[in-house]
C-alpha cells in the first residue's frame, strides 16, 4: 500500500506538466496574487516588529514606524543587557539545556517502549493493557489540580524534572513510533532472530537505526514543545534560577508594560513598544536559526501521524 | 500468522522494554485521574487525599450556582465553536492554492513562511498580535490612521474584539501547518483524472470543483471530526497570553478559570469539579466523533 502510493506520487510529479492543462493566464494570475497576499500577511508583522526594534522608542510609540526604522538605534537590544535582565539570558540557557536533555530522554524512552507495543499479542503479553493505557492517555488529560498535586506529591516541585518526567513520553509520538515500527520489513527481524539476536539487540542495532526518519520527526515535535513550554513551568517552577524562557519573556513583557508606573527612575526604553519588539525578536532567534532543520522533518511527521487508515 | 518460537527470556525482554511507557502512563495519567476524586471532597492540603472530608456532589452544586460557571461555559463553547468553524477552511484553501503553483521556489518560499508561526510559542505570537494591534504605533492602527483617517483603536481592551482576535491569531499561527495534510491528500490524487478532464476541455476552475474538491472531502471530514472532538481544548496558553483583566468576561475559558481560581486562589476541589465537567464532555465528544469517523470513513485517530 505504502509502496504503490509512493509510486503514484512519483508518477504525479512526472506529469506535473500535464497538471497545468487548462489553466489560463487569469487563473494563474489569481493564484499568484492571492498567495502573495498570504505571504505578506505572514511576513509583514515580522518586518514591522524588526523595524520598530531598530527604531528610537519615541518614534515607535508615536506610530511613525511602519516597515523602516526611524532614527535607527540598537539601544532597544542593548536595553536587555542590563543586569536586571540577566534572567532573560539565563532562562535561554536553562531552556536550551532543558530542551536538549528532555528531548533525548523522551525520544529514547519512546523509541524503546514503542518496540514491544509494535509486536503481536502472542509475543508481547501486555499488549492489550498497554494499548488500553495509550488510548486513555491520548483522549484523557487529567484535570489540572489533581495533576499538579500528583506531580508535587512525587517531590518534583521546583525542579526541572517536573517538566522532563511529565514529558517522558508524548502519547502522540508513541503512536507514531509504533506505527512506524510495524511497517518495517519483518524478514529482517526474523533473520536476526535466527542468528540468535535478542530483542534488545534487535531494537538497538536494527529497528532504531532503520527508524531514523521517524525518530527525527518525534525529536522535532518534542523539542519544539519543550522549547515553547509555558504552563508547566507556571505550575511547577518557583525559583527564578531555573525558570525557562517563555514564562520569563512573558513576565518581562508584562513588567515593561507597567514599568512606567512602578518605578521612579524610568527611562524612555521602559514600556516602549520598541523594546517589546526587540524582546520578541531576541526570543525567536534560536527557533528561526534551527527552523530549516525542523522544516525538513516535520512535514514527514505531519503525514506519518495524521490519521490511521 | 507466522508461528515463531519465542523463549520466555524474549518475552521478559519485551516487558522490560515496555516499562518506561507503562510507568509513565500510570504515574502521570492514571494516578492523577484517580486524584480527580477531590472533586467530591472538601480537599484540605494538610489532610491530603485520604484525610479530606467527602462531600458528594456539593462542589458541582456550588459550581452551577455560583462562581461564574455559566460565563466560563459560555465563553468556552463560543470560542471553541468559533475557532472550529472559522479556522477550518483556511488550511484547505491554502493547500489548494499551493497545489496550483508549479514554480518550486515560489512554493517553497510560501511554505517556509506559513509554517513558521507554528513553531513559535503563544507567548510570542500573542505578543506579536498585541504589538501590531497596539494603539501606540501598532501596524494595524497606523494603517487605519493613515489610510482611513481613523482614531487609534485599543483592540485588546474591548470585549467585542477579543474573540475575533483569538480566531484570527489561530488562523495566522496554525493554517500553514494544518495545510500539510491536505497537500499530501492532493498529491495522492491520480493525475490521469486531470489529464482526461483537460482533454475533454475542462478549465482549471471546473477541474477544481469536479475533481480536486470531491477527492479532498474524505480528508476534510476526518480532520473536521477530529477537530470537532477537540473543540473544548482551546488552549490555556493562547487565551492566557492574549487576555487581560478588562476582557475576562468574554475571555475566561475552563482552562484559564481553573488555573486562576484553582491554582492561584486555592479552590482546589471546586475547580476540579469544573475541570472534570469539561474533561467528561470533551472525552465523550472525542470518542464518539472518532467512532463516527471510523464507521463512516474507515479512518480514525485511535
Amino acid at each position: 500500500m505504502a509502496v504503490t502510493s509512493k509510486r503514484r506520487i512519483q508518477r504525479n510529479r512526472q506529469s506535473a506538466e500535464a497538471h497545468r492543462l487548462g489553466s489560463g493566464p487569469l487563473w494563474t494570475a489569481a493564484v499568484y496574487v492571492i498567495l502573495a497576499m498570504v505571504a505578506l500577511t505572514m511576513l509583514l508583522p515580522f518586518v514591522h516588529e524588526i523595524a520598530k526594534s531598530f527604531s528610537h522608542p519615541v518614534e515607535a510609540n508615536a506610530g511613525r514606524v511602519l516597515f523602516t526604522p526611524q532614527r535607527p538605534t540598537i539601544e532597544n537590544y542593548a536595553y536587555f543587557l542590563q543586569d536586571r535582565y540577566s534572567r532573560l539570558w539565563r532562562s535561554m540557557l536553562i531552556t536550551t539545556y532543558l530542551t536538549v536533555f528532555a528531548t533525548l530522554w523522551s525520544v529514547l524512552l519512546t523509541g524503546i517502549s514503542a518496540y514491544p507495543m509494535s509486536r503481536p499479542a502472542n509475543e508481547f503479553p501486555l499488549l492489550k493493557v498497554m494499548q488500553g493505557l495509550l488510548v486513555f492517555s491520548l483522549v484523557f488529560f487529567p484535570p489540572l489540580i489533581p495533576y499538579f498535586l500528583t506531580v508535587r506529591g512525587y517531590g518534583l516541585m521546583d525542579t526541572l524534572w517536573a517538566i522532563i518526567l511529565t514529558h517522558s513520553i508524548l502519547p502522540f509520538n508513541l503512536v507514531l513510533a509504533i506505527n512506524y515500527y510495524r511497517q518495517l520489513p519483518e524478514d529482517i527481524l526474523d533473520s536476526c532472530r535466527i542468528d540468535g539476536a535478542s530483542d534488545v539487540r534487535i531494537l538497538f542495532r536494527i529497528v532504531m537505526p532503520l527508524s531514523a526518519p521517524m525518530l527525527a520527526t518525534i525529536t522535532v515535535y518534542i523539542s519544539v514543545l519543550i522549547w515553547n513550554i509555558y504552563l508547566h513551568p507556571l505550575l511547577f517552577i518557583r525559583s527564578p534560577e531555573i525558570m525557562p524562557l517563555q514564562p520569563v519573556v512573558r513576565s518581562i513583557l508584562s513588567e515593561t508594560l507597567n514599568a512606567a508606573t512602578s518605578r521612579t527612575s524610568a527611562s524612555i526604553f521602559d514600556s516602549a513598544q520598541s523594546t517589546k519588539s526587540a524582546l520578541v525578536l531576541v526570543s525567536i532567534v534560536p527557533i528561526v536559526a534551527v527552523y530549516p532543520f525542523l522544516q525538513r522533518f516535520f512535514v514527514k511527521g505531519a503525514l506519518l501521524g495524521a490519521v490511521k487508515s | 500468522m507466522k508461528q515463531r518460537g519465542f523463549s520466555r527470556a524474549s518475552r521478559g525482554q519485551l516487558v522490560v522494554l515496555a516499562l518506561p511507557a507503562l510507568v509513565f502512563m500510570v504515574l502521570f495519567r492514571v494516578v492523577p485521574a484517580f486524584g480527580s476524586v477531590i472533586a467530591f471532597q472538601d480537599y484540605n492540603i494538610f489532610r491530603g487525599l485520604l484525610g479530606s472530608e467527602w462531600v458528594g456532589l456539593q462542589n458541582f452544586r456550588e459550581m452551577v450556582l455560583y462562581h461564574n460557571f455559566g460565563r466560563v461555559l459560555r465563553n468556552s463553547l463560543i470560542i471553541g465553536f468559533q475557532k472550529l468553524i472559522f479556522t477550518f477552511p483556511f488550511p484547505v484553501i491554502l493547500a489548494l492554492l499551493l497545489n496550483e503553483v508549479f514554480r518550486p521556489l515560489w512554493k517553497r518560499s510560501v511554505q517556509t513562511l506559513v509554517y513558521l508561526p507554528h513553531f513559535l510559542s503563544w507567548v510570542i505570537v500573542s505578543q506579536i498580535f498585541i504589538n501590531i494591534l497596539s494603539p501606540q504605533g501598532g501596524l494595524i492602527n497606523i494603517v487605519l490612521e493613515r489610510g482611513l483617517g481613523m482614531d487609534p483603536i485599543s483592540f485588546l481592551t474591548q470585549e467585542r474584539f477579543f474573540r475575533p482576535i483569538v480566531v484570527i491569531s489561530s488562523i495566522w499561527k496554525e493554517s500553514g501547518f494544518d495545510s500539510i495534510v491536505y497537500l499530501a491528500a492532493l498529491a495522492a490524487i491520480d493525475q490521469q483524472l486531470y489529464e482526461a478532464a483537460a482533454i475533454d476541455g475542462a478549465s482549471r476552475w471546473k477541474q477544481l470543483w469536479r475533481i480536486t474538491i470531491p477527492m479532498l472531502i474524505p480528508t476534510m471530514v476526518v480532520l473536521f471530526l477530529i477537530k470537532a472532538g477537540r473543540f473544548l481544548e482551546i488552549g490555556f496558553d493562547q487565551i492566557w497570553t492574549l487576555a487581560n483583566p478588562v476582557v475576562w468576561p468574554v475571555a475566561d475559558i475552563f482552562d484559564t478559570y481553573v488555573y486562576r481560581k484553582g491554582l492561584l486562589d486555592g479552590a482546589y476541589s471546586l475547580t476540579t469539579a469544573v475541570n472534570l465537567f469539561k474533561t467528561v464532555v470533551s472525552v465523550t465528544l472525542l470518542v464518539s466523533l472518532n467512532q463516527l469517523a471510523k464507521r463512516t470513513l474507515g479512518r480514525s485517530l485511535f
